[in-house]
């Protein structure tokens, strides 16, 4: 037992030294190519570098899998009451065990890298293995390995049997693979780094872009899926209301994504056209230092401080990290960060200068100039805003982050531009397209965005005027609309603009990944498609953030339904099993949730006979430290919403605050809940009960107490003594009735809420059958029209970029097998790109007019004039 | 091709205005309540909930209770709003509004919108096992 945290600690040290052995015998093998002794030797000691790093994990994933508690790590992550992959999830749920994950990845990726590198294996490895060495003595100086401090022990009294458990807003299915998804995302940022430094170091500008090109987008492709992952996450349990609220920590996933999908636009053009090798060499630095920043700024503990001017900025910020931990993770930064770009200035000046524009404005080159442009905006914006407050703690500012609102503001426009580009560009040739034929093959796309902007009027005045009906005047609306600093009517104007362009590129696209799919080109269509999937993505955004409506109601048990939006809410039950010491407290149940039947807009009319269209939502809440939580104070309250999903639209339920039981009292005029009596006074209760204070009793300094004679009506009457511990902080005891059962099956139930010390005046809450109280249940109900774009959006948007990437895996593999490094600095690679001997075509593969089948030109003219256009523009580049 | 030069050279431009402005408008300074009474304007005020004198009407979904900051001045928040779940646990909290003078002449702070500080999560003085039967 004792020896395994050993044995973790052990296996970190030897992935320390073997990585430096590892960068060693690389360095050597370069200095010494024909030698390839030295080059395996590098070779197994990474292995056995990536073979310690997994032990590693294993080991942490095993401490954790046998609650081993001695250690702090697994006592603070984990507990009894996880079982099956959760037992597994909770070995990520810290900084330590988030680093290691990252450490297993890029391992793995290394592997990949390696065996795939070629001739580039000695540059790119050196680089990639100075990753893992950080991380192994980051994890050294940061140990998950260290026993529970005696402190604590001494605290518990006790060895610790129970953990303290994962928050419950991760014990979710999520939370299994949502950080490895995303770990996997940043992990492999670092291929394209180290190729980029290594195209930067041999002056080797061209070479390293059809290497770099598969990894590229499997970055982006994967941090795409995590990004979806965890806002799905957000949208679905952590009642955020929304998929999206640019929080620090989604911000820090959200730049480098932004950085690495720049630098696959700019592949595509240094690809096809030789331009740009400068920026695509700094961006492939930019993503993974990005990615470092993020991890920095979510770890440095400048979101989360505590000291007085601490403020928490993000909900999911980590604690700080060790002093010295930290300090490496600065270090990092800054040799990674410095070195990088010292080491680009030193080489940009000299780099071989190619237009990237195109000969007119009216092509694909200036087009791709404009996203990569574009889109390094946006991450400037967005990395400005989520650094921000670390900036400002570095200049010993107390900590203050922008509001959503400036995100919001700065990125529509830059998304309006994007998603412009973004229709046009499947019918530019390269180099230039003669704006004439442009403008007749994109006259389709245009008048059906055209047709769809009316549609969208049309809708959004409808939409306008209904959601304002279906909302019952006396409840309060909210409108959250995502851009509130513009007039109603500029909103509109916007909104319909922005989706709009959406749909221009959505359809745009989609017409062309149409035609290349019936070219049996399946995998040339990823780019197209990728783009169809982020058009649906703006119109789903903009149209769910800006036409989503909140009302807020009560529910009441026993009462009428409440409407909103159309739907009728009606109160259920509470469901879940109630302690038997709390009867009415279903707070104290993990499992607990509010019923509500809900009544959709036309469900009775057309209903069948047993009303089937009606169903059941499940709003919850609950208390998820109740074991270890010696006082109210330390309960943590947890709600967890409710979506009904259908096409249109989502509709989510969740709760407005803590549902409320609200006790009988005698006297509905009465402001406290309760029923207040003095000393001999009976007083009836309901028809069927009549209760006397016989007088207090207690032990002055532990506890008071009441004596009570509850009278029913078929003649019983029993004793009972509620009372208040008063060496607890005044905590009330429940008295159950187990002679008086309500209809639900739980006792009726008694408690001494105040008794005066004075007056002796006892303030009682009764609950009994026949005179009970009731659950009122606030809830925040949200319509969301259109959500569901986002996330078919999304999904496209993946799919396209790994069909894209198995197209590029081939490309590269071909590569690998005829391309050797051409000895000195840049090759010519306009010459590789004029003549298409390696690989496909590339004008070819990605023009896809010309994939056209033949028989499909006399049918259509716009695509017989497309064919002329290009041939123009090919012959153009040929010449 | 000097023009395409020129046309990033705008957008570029016109972006980092653009973002400038924005970033002016979505910070909200934090001050004491001092200051927030003299101010009137937006602001972010941070302090202590005083949590012996919280109410929150669920029908009205008003959540009221006194923040004292570092300066032990004292000031009534109105949150509009559904209370946060950390929130009867939270020790501190900066809640973003303004101040206004209420019916009754006094100056309560109405805010719509809160960041919750969370207790630490270990704490050593923490009894591992709570009594059962017991409400509190």
């Amino acid at each position: 037992m004792y020896s395994a945290g050993h044995a973790g600690v052990v296996l970190l040290w030897i992935g320390l030294v073997s990585a430096i052995v590892t960068m060693a015998g690389y360095g050597l093998a370069l200095a010494r190519p024909r030698c390839r002794k030295t080059l395996w030797a590098s070779r197994i000691a990474y292995l056995v570098t990536a073979a310690s790093v997994l032990g590693t994990f294993g080991v942490l994933a095993a401490l954790i899998y046998t609650r081993q508690y001695q250690y702090h790590y697994v006592f603070e992550h984990t507990g009894n009451d996880l079982h099956g992959w959760f037992r597994l999830a909770a070995t990520w749920a810290g900084q330590e065990g988030s680093f290691l994950l990252w450490a297993s990845w890029t391992s793995i990726i290394g592997i990949m890298v390696f065996s795939r590198a070629g001739k580039y294996e000695a540059r790119v490895m050196p680089f990639y293995t100075s990753i893992l060495a950080f991380l192994c003595a980051i994890l050294i100086k940061q140990t998950p390995f260290d026993p529970l401090p005696s402190a604590a022990i001494a605290a518990l009294g006790v060895h610790p049997g129970d953990g303290e458990g994962l928050n419950p807003s991760l014990v979710n299915y999520w939370m299994t693979i949502h950080p490895p998804t995303i770990f996997f995302g940043f992990s492999s940022l670092a291929v394209p780094f180290c190729y980029s430094i290594a195209a930067l170091i041999w002056k080797d500008y061209e070479n390293w872009t059809p290497r770099v090109m598969p990894y590229a987008l499997l970055s982006c492709g994967v941090l795409g899926i995590g990004l979806f992952m965890g806002g799905y996450w957000a949208y679905e349990t952590l009642g955020w209301h929304g998929f999206w609220a640019w929080d620090p920590v989604e911000n820090a996933s959200f730049f480098p994504w932004l950085a690495i999908t720049a630098l696959v636009h700019g592949l595509v053009v240094q690809k096809s056209r030789g331009g740009m090798a400068r920026t695509n060499t700094f961006l492939g630095l930019l993503a993974f230092w990005l990615f470092l920043l993020g991890t920095f700024l979510t770890r440095s503990g400048a979101l989360a401080s505590k000291d007085e001017n601490g403020q928490l900025l993000s909900v999911h910020a980590f604690d700080d990290i060790g002093k010295s931990a930290l300090w490496l993770m600065a270090t990092m930064l800054i040799v990674y960060g410095g070195g990088a770009l010292l080491l680009w200035l030193a080489r940009v000046w000299k780099m071989p200068r190619r237009s990237a524009m195109g000969d007119t404005l009216v092509s694909r080159d200036f087009a791709l100039f404009l996203a990569v442009l574009l889109m390094l905006l946006s991450c400037a914006v967005v990395t400005l805003g989520a650094t921000w407050p670390l900036t400002l703690s570095l200049l010993h500012r107390p900590p203050s982050a922008p509001k959503p609102l400036f995100y919001n503001k700065t990125i529509m426009p830059l998304a309006m531009l994007m998603a412009l580009v973004m229709g046009c560009v499947p019918w530019l040739a390269w180099r230039k397209t003669n704006p004439e034929t442009f403008l007749r093959k994109l006259l389709i796309p245009w008048f059906a965005m055209i047709v769809f902007g009316f549609l969208m009027l049309i809708w959004v005045l409808g939409a306008e005027r209904s959601l304002h009906q279906l909302v019952s005047p006396d409840t309060e609306v909210q409108m959250q609309t995502m851009h509130a600093w513009i007039s109603p009517s500029l909103q509109r104007v916007s909104v319909i603009t922005l989706a709009s362009l959406g749909f221009l590129a959505a359809i745009s696209n989609a017409m062309l990944a149409y035609r290349v799919f019936k070219a049996r080109k399946p995998f040339s269509a990823g780019g197209w498609l990728a783009h169809v999937g982020m058009g649906l993505l703006v119109i789903g955004i903009i149209v769910s953030n800006t036409y989503e409506r909140t009302e807020r109601l009560v529910l009441t048990e026993g009462e009428q339904p409440v409407q909103a939006f159309g739907y009728k809410f009606a109160f259920e039950k509470m469901t879940g099993t109630p302690l038997s010491t709390w009867p009415d407290h279903p707070d104290y149940d993990q499992h607990n949730a509010v019923e509500i039947r809900v009544t959709p807009p036309n469900g009775e009319s057309s209903g069948s006979s047993d009303g089937s269209k009606t169903f059941l939502i499940h709003p919850r809440w609950f208390v998820y430290n109740l074991h270890t939580a010696s006082s109210e104070q330390d309960l943590q309250r947890m709600s967890w919403p409710d979506i009904q999903k259908s096409v249109g639209h989502d509709l989510y339920v969740s709760l407005a605050s803590d549902a409320q039981y609200e006790w009988p009292t005698d006297d509905p005029h009465q402001e406290q809940p309760g029923i207040t009596l003095m000393p001999k006074e009976i007083r009836r209760l309901g028809s069927d009960y009549a209760i006397e204070y016989i007088g207090p009793k207690g032990e002055p300094g532990r506890y008071m107490a009441v004596q009570l004679g509850l009278a029913t009506r078929d003649g019983k009457v029993l004793g009972l003594q509620p009372g208040i511990l008063i060496d607890h902080g005044m905590m009330p005891v429940d008295v159950a009735i187990p002679q008086l059962m309500k209809e639900s099956g739980q006792p009726a139930v008694i408690y001494l809420d105040r008794l005066d010390a004075a007056t002796k005046a006892a303030t009682l809450r009764i609950n009994l059958p026949g005179f009970s109280g009731r659950w009122a249940v606030p809830l925040e109900v949200t319509y969301k029209p259109w959500i569901n774009l986002v996330w078919l959006g999304v999904l496209i948007a993946v799919g396209g970029v790994f069909l894209a990437m198995i197209r590029r895996i081939g490309e590269a593999r071909r590569l690998g097998e005829t391309a050797d490094i051409p000895a000195g600095s840049a090759a010519a690679p306009l010459e590789t790109w004029e003549t298409p001997t390696d690989g496909e075509p590339v004008a070819v593969v990605s023009s896809p007019p010309i994939a056209a089948p033949a028989n499909n030109r006399s049918k259509n003219g716009h695509k017989s004039n497309g064919q002329g256009t290009h041939r123009k523009g090919k012959s153009g580049t040929r010449r | 091709m000097k023009k395409a030069y020129l046309i990033a050279l705008l957008i570029i431009i016109v972006a980092a205005g653009f973002t400038l402005w924005a970033f002016s408008s979505a910070m909200t300074p934090y001050v004491d309540i001092r200051t927030a009474r003299q101010m009137g304007s937006n602001v972010q005020v941070r302090g202590k909930i005083l949590h012996n004198t919280v109410a929150y009407d669920m029908r009205q979904n008003v959540l009221r209770f006194q923040l004292e900051d570092k300066n032990k001045d004292r000031i009534e928040v109105v949150y509009h709003g559904a209370k946060p779940d950390a929130f009867d646990t939270a020790p501190e909290t900066a809640a973003e509004g303004y101040v206004q003078r209420d019916a009754s002449g006094q100056t309560v702070f109405e805010s719509d919108k809160m960041a919750i500080k969370c207790p630490s999560k270990y704490d050593d003085s923490k009894t591992p096992v709570k009594p059962a039967g017991m409400k509190g």
